[in-house]
C-alpha cells in the first residue's frame, strides 16, 4: 500500500478522534449513543432492577413481615455487576472481552444518565448527569392491594407547607420516581432518586369521595360523621357525629340517613336546622384522601432503627473462630 | 358565577325546564277589530285555526347511555376496601335525576343507587321492557330499547337495603365544578354534573370464624318510576353497631344412609319423619336470612319424576338411579325447596336497572390505621413481632449491620455450607466516592471471601443474575451481537491503522508507539512546540499599538496645503491674500518657520518654489528688494545697504535687476544665480517663468 506521509499524519487526528466512543446525551431517545437505543432501554430497565427475582431482593421473608414498610438504599456495585452479567453474553473469545472492557466505562456512563430519564414525561427536558444516591422503598400492606393506585412523593426537603398541603408535579423539591411498582398484589416496590427527606403515601384519589370515618371491632362496625360548616366547608369544633344503621336482619351497612339528619341538626352550622338538603347532606360525607407522611424521626437512633441479630462483635467472633 | 379551579359547588336539585314525557303545544291566535260598518268584531268573526304539535321530551329509562357515566365508584370490577365508601355514581346530564316525576315532586329524582350482594338480589339482563318493571305495572310513554335488565328483589329485601322516601332526595344532587379543572370535570362538558349515592356502606361478610372476607357487591342505578310506594315510608328502627353480615358458604348436604336409600329406590319418603337425620345446612346457599323448610310438595314431586332414560332397574323395586343423579335430586329439592318458600313467602319486585357493576371489598382496615400501624425500618430490621417457630428446622435469620445475611449454600461438589447474601437494596447509604466496580467477564471472578472464611456470593449473584436475565429474552441477545458485530468493524479499522502506523512513528529504536498513544503524544508534542517556539508556530504577536505612518506630500502643495494637509484645519480662505500677506511680513516668517527639518536649499528647491514662483509671478518680487531686512538671513545674500543684492560679475547688482536681467537672459546672471543656487535647471525654469533669481540666495557666493 502507498502511503504518503504528509497526508497520514494531517488525518491522523480526525482519524483518531473519529474512533474514540464517548458518551453522549441523546437529544432523542432513539438517536444511537455508545449503544444501540435497545439495548440500552434494557439495560435501564434492568439496572431499576426490573426482572430481578423477588428472592434476590429480599433475601429472607422475616426481613419483609407483613405490614411493613423498609426502607433502603440502592448498592450500585449490585447493579453493576448485574449489568456486567447481561453484558458477558456472547463474549466467547478473548477478542470479544477486550473489545467490551474497552467499551465499558462509556456505557457505564450512558446508562448512569439514562437511568434517570427512565421515567420522564413526554414533552419535558431531558435530565443530564448522573444518578448519585439511588433509595426507596418496600411496602408489603394490605394496603397496597386495597387501595390500587397509590400516591407516593418524594421531597429532597422537609416542606414548609402543612401536610395537607397541595404540590405541583413539577414541584422543584420533589424527587424523582425512577421506578414504582406493584410486584405482588401486596407489595409495592419504590425506587426514588436521591434519597428524600419526607415521602408521603396517599389515597388514590379517585374524584371526591363520599363515606364515612369507619371502625370495625371483631364483627361489629361502627362509623362517625365530623360535622362540617355548611359555609365555609371547615371542621366544626364538635365532636363526630355517630352514624346509625338499620338493625334490620341482613341490612349490613345500610346508613339510616333519617337519624344522621336529627343529629346533625343539633349542630350549629351544620345546614341541618333547616332540614337536610341533598347538597348538604353530600358536604357532610365528603372524605378525602389520607395521607401519610413519613420523615425523619430525629429522635431515633441508628440502632434503634436496624437491629442486626449478629452484630459486629459478633461477626469478628464468628470470623475469628472460622478462620 | 364561576368557580375557582379546584373548587366546587352543590346544588340540591337542578329542575330540567320539561319533565320527560310526551307535550302537544297548541298556539292559538285572537283576532279582534273594527269592521267596515263600525261594529265591533271579536274572535268569533276572525276566527284562527289553533296550530297544535306534539312534542315528545326523552329521557334515558331503560338504559343510562355509556356517554353519559363520568364515572363510577368504586371502580367497577376492583377489590379494595372499600368498607368506608359510600358507592356513586356521575352522570353528565345535570338535570337527569330529576327529569322524571316519581311522586309528584320534582325535586324527588327518579333514580336510586342500589347496593347488593349476590344472595340478596337477582340481576337479570336482556330481558323485553314490558318485563322489567313489577308485573302488573305499566309505565306510560315509550321506551328508548326494546330489551332491558331489571332487578328481582323481594319486598322484604326492598324495605331491608333499599333507601327510605325521605332518603332518595337526599342522596342526588348535582355538581358543578370548574370547567378548567380536569380533575373534577372527569370529561364533562358544561361543568354541571349529576352526582346519585348509594345508601349502604359495602362491608365485608365475615365467614363462621368470625373472620373478614372478600364480598362482592353489584351496585345499580335503578328507575323507581311507579314503585316509590314500595320503599319504606321512614326508617326502621336503627342501631350504633352494624354486624358484619356472614358469607354465605358452602357445607355438605349430609344425609343418613335410609334416606339415600329411599332417594335411590324411588320411594316416598317423608322428610319429617327423616327430619332428624337430614341435615340441610346448604340452605345457606341461597339466602342466609330466612330460615329454610323444606316443602313436602316440591320434594315428592321432584322425586317422583324420574329422569328419563336413567332407570337403571325398572323391573323390580330396584335401584332407579345412580348414586349421582340421586345426589342430584337431594340437591335440588332443598333448592327448589327454599325457592318455593320464597316465593311463597315474599313478593318479588322488579326495578329497571339502567346501569350496574361490581366490586369486590376486602376487610375492614382503613388506608389510615393501615398507614399508621405499618412496622416502619431500614431494611434488615427485624419484625416487631418474631414469626411463629412453625419451622424448627430453620435455623434463626442471620442479618448483619452491612445488610449481609446467611443463606445456605450448595457448592459445585455438593457440600452444604452457609455464604453471605446481600441483595441490591442496603440499610445504609452506598460509597459513593468508591471506584465503581471492575468489569468481570464470569460471576467468579465477583465471588469474594470475607474473614470469616464464608463466601459473599451477593456480586456473583447479580451478574449471573443478569446474564440469566439476558439470555431469557432473544431480542436483547440478538441486539448484544448486533452491537458487537458493528463494534468490530471499527475494532478492525483500528486495527489497521495500527499496522499503518507503526513504521510511521517510530521515533526512536527503542521506542515504540502504541496506536493508542499517537493522539496523545500527538497533542503533547504540539503543545511543546507552541510553548518552545511561539513566533514560529503562531507568528509575531501584534504589537499593542502601531505608530501613524508618515504621511507624504505627493501632488500639488498648494493644494495640500490649501486642503490643510489633510487636517480638519483646511484652509478654505482666498490663498491668494494669505501669500500676498504672507508677503508682506517681515521675511523673518519664512526664515523661522520650522519646515519639517529638511535643508533650505531642498525646501527652496522642492517645495517652496512654486509658492515664490507665484510669488514673483504676483509682483512680490519687487516687494522682496524693496525689503528693509535681508532677505534669507546671515546665508542669504547680503548687501550692505540691506537692499537684496546679488553679486555680478558687474558688481553688486540689487536682487530685482539680477532677476530681470536672468529673465532677459543675461549670461552673467545666469552664472552667478547658478553659483549660489548649484543647479541651472531650477534657474531655466525660473528664467522661463520669470522667477528663477530671487529664491535662492542660500548661499553665500564663493
Amino acid at each position: 500500500m502507498q502511503l504518503h506521509t504528509t497526508t497520514l499524519i494531517h488525518d491522523l487526528p480526525l482519524t483518531l478522534a473519529s474512533q474514540v466512543a464517548e458518551p453522549l446525551i441523546a437529544a432523542v431517545d432513539d438517536e444511537d449513543t455508545a449503544m444501540p437505543a435497545d439495548l440500552r432501554s434494557w439495560l435501564v430497565s434492568l439496572r431499576l432492577l426490573n426482572g430481578v427475582p423477588f428472592a434476590n431482593l429480599v433475601a429472607d421473608t422475616e426481613l419483609l413481615p407483613m405490614e411493613s414498610i423498609r426502607w433502603f438504599y440502592l448498592d450500585r456495585r449490585w447493579t453493576d455487576a448485574l449489568v456486567q452479567g447481561a453484558l458477558s453474553v456472547g463474549t466467547v473469545t478473548t477478542d470479544d472481552r477486550v473489545d467490551l472492557s474497552a467499551a465499558y466505562p462509556a456505557i457505564r456512563a450512558e446508562l448512569d444518565t439514562e437511568e434517570r430519564n427512565v421515567r420522564r414525561l413526554a414533552g419535558t427536558a431531558r435530565f443530564g448527569g448522573q444518578v448519585g444516591a439511588v433509595s426507596g422503598f418496600i411496602l408489603r400492606s394490605a394496603a397496597v392491594a386495597g387501595w390500587p393506585g397509590l400516591h407516593v412523593r418524594a421531597f429532597s426537603v422537609d416542606p414548609d407547607e402543612a401536610d395537607d398541603a397541595r404540590y405541583a408535579d413539577d414541584d422543584p423539591r420533589r424527587l424523582r420516581l425512577l421506578r414504582l411498582e406493584r410486584l405482588a398484589p401486596g407489595v409495592l416496590f419504590c425506587l426514588i432518586d436521591g434519597i428524600p427527606e419526607v415521602v408521603h403515601l396517599e389515597e388514590p384519589r379517585q374524584g371526591v369521595q363520599f363515606g364515612v370515618d369507619m371502625e370495625i371491632d371483631g364483627s361489629g362496625a361502627t362509623a362517625v360523621v365530623p360535622p362540617r360548616d355548611r359555609d365555609s366547608f371547615e371542621y366544626l369544633n364538635e365532636d363526630p357525629v355517630p352514624v346509625m344503621f338499620r338493625s334490620l336482619p341482613g341490612a349490613s351497612g345500610v346508613i339510616d340517613i333519617e337519624q344522621l339528619e336529627k343529629d346533625l341538626a343539633e349542630l350549629h352550622g351544620t345546614g341541618a336546622q333547616d332540614s337536610l338538603d341533598s347538597a348538604e347532606y353530600a358536604l357532610q360525607m365528603i372524605r378525602f384522601p389520607w395521607r401519610q407522611v413519613w420523615g425523619d424521626d430525629e429522635s431515633a437512633q441508628y440502632a434503634s432503627v436496624f437491629k442486626a441479630t449478629v452484630s459486629y462483635i459478633n461477626w469478628a467472633t464468628i470470623a475469628h473462630d472460622g478462620g | 358565577m364561576s368557580i375557582d379551579p379546584g373548587h366546587f359547588q352543590l346544588h340540591a336539585h337542578l329542575d330540567p325546564p320539561l319533565a320527560a314525557g310526551t307535550y302537544r303545544f297548541t298556539a292559538s291566535h285572537e283576532m279582534a277589530g273594527t269592521g267596515a260598518n263600525g261594529e265591533s268584531l271579536d274572535g268569533s268573526d276572525l276566527g284562527v285555526a289553533d296550530a297544535s304539535m306534539h312534542v315528545e321530551i326523552t329521557s334515558p329509562r331503560y338504559l343510562l347511555p355509556p356517554d353519559q357515566v363520568l364515572s363510577t365508584f368504586p371502580p367497577a370490577e376492583s377489590q379494595g376496601a372499600w368498607g368506608s365508601r359510600l358507592p356513586q355514581i356521575v352522570i353528565k346530564r345535570r338535570t337527569l335525576p330529576w327529569e322524571r316525576d316519581v311522586a309528584d315532586d320534582s325535586t324527588i329524582p327518579w333514580l336510586a343507587l342500589v347496593v347488593f350482594q349476590e344472595h340478596e338480589a337477582e340481576l337479570r339482563t336482556a330481558q323485553p321492557v314490558a318485563e322489567c318493571v313489577t308485573p302488573g305495572l305499566t309505565l306510560d310513554g315509550a321506551a328508548e330499547v326494546s330489551t332491558a335488565n331489571y332487578l328481582a328483589i323481594s319486598e322484604a329485601m326492598v324495605r331491608t337495603i333499599f333507601p327510605t322516601r325521605k332518603d332518595v332526595p337526599l342522596l342526588a344532587h348535582a355538581r358543578e365544578v370548574d370547567i378548567n379543572d380536569t380533575e373534577l370535570m372527569l370529561g364533562d362538558d358544561d361543568g354541571f354534573l349529576a352526582v346519585v349515592i348509594a345508601n349502604r356502606l359495602p362491608l365485608p361478610a365475615t365467614d363462621p370464624s368470625g373472620a373478614q372476607v372478600p364480598t362482592k357487591y353489584t351496585a345499580a342505578l335503578i328507575n323507581l318510576e311507579g314503585q316509590f310506594d314500595t320503599l319504606l315510608a321512614e326508617s326502621p328502627p336503627r342501631q350504633l353497631t352494624c354486624a358484619l353480615a356472614t358469607a354465605p358458604h358452602l357445607s355438605p348436604l349430609t344425609v343418613t344412609h335410609a334416606t339415600y336409600d329411599h332417594v335411590s329406590m324411588g320411594t316416598v319418603y317423608n322428610p319429617r319423619v327423616t327430619a332428624g337425620g337430614i341435615k340441610l345446612q346448604g340452605a345457606n346457599l341461597v339466602a342466609p336470612g330466612p330460615q329454610a323448610f323444606v316443602a313436602d310438595a316440591a320434594v315428592t314431586a321432584s322425586i317422583a319424576t324420574p329422569a328419563s332414560g336413567a332407570v337403571a332397574n325398572s323391573g323390580a323395586r330396584g335401584w332407579t338411579r345412580s348414586t349421582r343423579q340421586t345426589i342430584d335430586a337431594m340437591y335440588h329439592a332443598t333448592v327448589n325447596a327454599t325457592n318455593v318458600a320464597g316465593a311463597l313467602l315474599q313478593t318479588e319486585r322488579r326495578f329497571p336497572v339502567l346501569l350496574h357493576w361490581s366490586f369486590t371489598t376486602t376487610g375492614s382496615l382503613t388506608f389510615r390505621s393501615l398507614m399508621e400501624d405499618l412496622d416502619s425500618g431500614l431494611l434488615g430490621t427485624m419484625p416487631r413481632d418474631p414469626a411463629p417457630e412453625s419451622a424448627p428446622a430453620r435455623p434463626p435469620l442471620e442479618a448483619l449491620e452491612t445488610g449481609h445475611v446467611g443463606l445456605t449454600h450448595r457448592t459445585r461438589s455438593g457440600d452444604e455450607t452457609r455464604a453471605w447474601y446481600r441483595g441490591p437494596l442496603l440499610p445504609h447509604p452506598g460509597d459513593e466516592r468508591a471506584d465503581r466496580l471492575p468489569l468481570a467477564h464470569a460471576s467468579d471472578q465477583l465471588r469474594m471471601y470475607v474473614p470469616d472464611g464464608r463466601e459473599d456470593l451477593s456480586l456473583s449473584s447479580a451478574f449471573e443474575i443478569g446474564r440469566l436475565l439476558a439470555l431469557n429474552t432473544p431480542s436483547t441477545v440478538a441486539a448484544l451481537l448486533r452491537w458487537r458485530q458493528t463494534r468490530y468493524i471499527a475494532a478492525r479499522a483500528t486495527t489497521i491503522w495500527a499496522d499503518l502506523l507503526e513504521g510511521v512513528l517510530r521515533l526512536d529504536d527503542d521506542l515504540t508507539i502504541l496506536p493508542g498513544d499517537v493522539g496523545y503524544l500527538l497533542g503533547r508534542h504540539l503543545a511543546a512546540d507552541i510553548v518552545g517556539n511561539p513566533v514560529g508556530a503562531l507568528g509575531e504577536p501584534l504589537q499593542l499599538f502601531r505608530p501613524g505612518s508618515v504621511p507624504e506630500l505627493t501632488g500639488d502643495p498648494v493644494g495640500i496645503l490649501s486642503a490643510g494637509f489633510g487636517t480638519e484645519f483646511s484652509f478654505r480662505g482666498d490663498l491668494e491674500a494669505v501669500v500676498l500677506d504672507l508677503a508682506d511680513r517681515p521675511p523673518v516668517v519664512i526664515h523661522e518657520a520650522d519646515i519639517g527639518g529638511g535643508t533650505l536649499t531642498g525646501l527652496v528647491r522642492d517645495t517652496v518654489t512654486p509658492v515664490l514662483d507665484g510669488a514673483l509671478d504676483l509682483r512680490v518680487r519687487d516687494t522682496l528688494v524693496g525689503a528693509d531686512q535681508p532677505v534669507f538671513g546671515s546665508g542669504g545674500v547680503l548687501s550692505s545697504s540691506g537692499v537684496p543684492t546679488i553679486i555680478l560679475p558687474d558688481g553688486p547688482v540689487p536682487l530685482a535687476e539680477a532677476a530681470a536681467r536672468l529673465r532677459d537672459g543675461d549670461p552673467a546672471a545666469r552664472e552667478a544665480f547658478a553659483a549660489l543656487v548649484g543647479d541651472t535647471s531650477d534657474l531655466d525654469h525660473a528664467a522661463g517663468a520669470s522667477a528663477g533669481s530671487t529664491k535662492s540666495p542660500t548661499r553665500e557666493a564663493p
